[in-house]
């Protein structure tokens, strides 16, 4: 009885379809619990009645916070515990317990894969295209980013249905913060390089010898020593506009 | 240009904005998208291609993790494109350099997107409260309305945000372009060349790899002299 599927492939689509807009609702105080709770509500209302189904609701409004993309698996193998549960079988975790269990790593993982390493990666490739004049910068970026980002929400959504806790050990397989460690040091060649290009490129715009591009390097450097110490970005940038127009002044009154 | 061009911005602001929390999460809210979506829009795809790869550089490494609400990258990238396009003056003036000013001066106002940001936040928590009233009514469809409510407020501080930038930007160009005028042309080769390295630089720094400097300069190094022997 415990293994039998009351929700039909339509339903899992439904819920699978809701949970792209997870972070609707998204609020400080318990984050994105009653996104979950979208999410799901169509499968549990197949599941609960009546008194049964207040309750699993109130459940399902616990805080939940994950990464958008890993939230994933965890919604499908919670639906799954739920299933069983609403079967009779008794379960060796409490769905709420394996949501919270599961929801702190799910989202370290993720925010570290998704957000600090394959978004900066397919961006600087899409900004490196879109320097060259290149109008499909911006597909290349979209597709180097939403493959495996959106065939992962639904892949990870079915495995998470079809192997409820053992989703575990399938997240563990897929190694993402050693996958996450391998796309980092592409990230910083392709930085690099990006670095060169821009550099050999704008000095020869100015006219100047292209020896002078050896000091982007320590630049560089001694920028980031800057921004590491807290000094922003746009400080900077208005900090370099107004010395270059300083200069600019300095240069035409000295008829330099 | 369209007949109404402001009204073109606000809707791909709304969308944009909609896609940066909300909804989806394709990444059309980022820079290097939305800009270049906004000048298609306005019917000048390059220079929002230019703006948002400048844009997205120096936001590239800004995550929003957890409760931390980064700087409203979209909405300075849809602005920003918009009064490039929408305030050109003209020759002497080249298009390029105009929009690095554009830049410059709506960049500031990200941060008011945090504000609209972190309200719009403040107004979904009281959403789950009168989702566990409204569980406790047994009115299970309004959770649906409710949690898209939650989307329309991210919306709201979106185009609020986008309206802020608008002003905010058009006062700072009618102050500045008088001022930097005769300066932009010769300004604006450096500019292209200091702005996109700064912006490598606020991304190497957050960038979670050891030996970053390392093979950072290896790579800068191997590129660059290939670049000097068959550039």
């Amino acid at each position: 009885m415990s293994d039998q599927q009351k929700l039909s492939n339509r339903t899992l689509w439904v819920v699978a379809l809701r949970a792209l807009v997870l972070q609707a609702s998204w609020s400080f105080g318990r984050m994105q619990n009653l996104g979950f709770l979208f999410a799901v509500l169509p499968a549990l209302r197949r599941m609960y009645q009546g008194q049964e189904l207040q309750n699993v609701c109130r459940r399902n409004l616990a805080y939940f916070n994950s990464n958008p993309v890993l939230a994933f698996p965890i919604i499908g193998a919670s639906l799954r515990l739920e299933e069983k549960k609403s079967c009779g079988a008794d379960l060796v975790m409490e769905v709420e317990e394996f949501k919270s269990a599961l929801a702190g790593p799910c989202a370290a993982m993720g925010d570290s894969f998704f957000w600090a390493t394959l978004r900066p990666l397919a961006a600087i490739t899409g900004v490196w295209l879109a320097f060259a004049g290149y109008w499909w910068a911006v597909p290349v970026f979209l597709v180097l980013y939403n493959v495996p980002s959106i065939g992962l929400r639904f892949y990870g959504f079915m495995l998470g249905y079809q192997r409820d806790y053992k989703i575990v050990d399938n997240l563990q397989r897929w190694r993402l913060s050693d996958l996450a460690y391998r796309l980092r040091f592409i990230l910083v060649v392709v930085l690099g390089g990006f670095s060169a290009w821009v550099a050999f490129s704008g000095i020869e715009n100015l006219h100047q010898s292209t020896m002078w591009g050896w000091l982007s390097v320590p630049g560089v450097v001694i920028a980031g020593n800057f921004l590491r110490r807290g000094l922003s970005s746009l400080v900077m940038l208005i900090g370099l506009v107004i010395l270059l127009w300083i200069g600019l002044h300095i240069c035409t009154s000295l008829r330099f | 240009m369209p007949d109404y061009p402001y009204l073109m911005a606000f809707t791909a602001s709304l969308i944009a904005g909609l896609d940066r929390t909300a909804v989806f999460q394709l990444m059309i809210s980022r820079p290097i998208v939305a800009a270049p979506m906004t000048g298609c829009l306005l019917g000048d795809a390059a220079t929002g291609l230019l703006i948002g790869a400048l844009l997205e550089l120096l936001w590239l490494g800004r995550i929003p993790v957890g409760a931390s609400v980064p700087p409203d990258d979209t909405q300075v990238a849809i602005g920003c494109t918009c009064l490039a396009i929408t305030q050109y003056p003209g020759a002497p003036i080249p298009l390029a350099a105009f929009s690095i000013l554009c830049l410059l001066v709506t960049l500031p106002f990200g941060k008011v997107g945090e504000f609209f940001d972190r309200v719009a936040r403040r107004l979904n928590s009281r959403l789950w409260m009168r989702a566990d009233h409204a569980i406790e009514q047994g009115r299970y469809s309004c959770l649906t309305w409710l949690h898209l409510q939650g989307a329309c407020h991210f919306g709201l501080a979106s185009i609020a945000t986008f309206s802020v930038i608008l002003l905010g930007g058009l006062v700072s160009l009618r102050l500045l372009v008088p001022l930097l005028s005769s300066d932009l042309v010769a300004m604006f080769p450096w500019l292209r060349l200091a702005v996109p390295l700064i912006g490598v630089s606020a991304c190497l720094c957050t960038v979670n790899f050891r030996p970053s400097i390392w093979v950072y300069s290896s790579s800068f190094l191997v590129v660059y002299g290939l670049l000097q022997i068959f550039g």
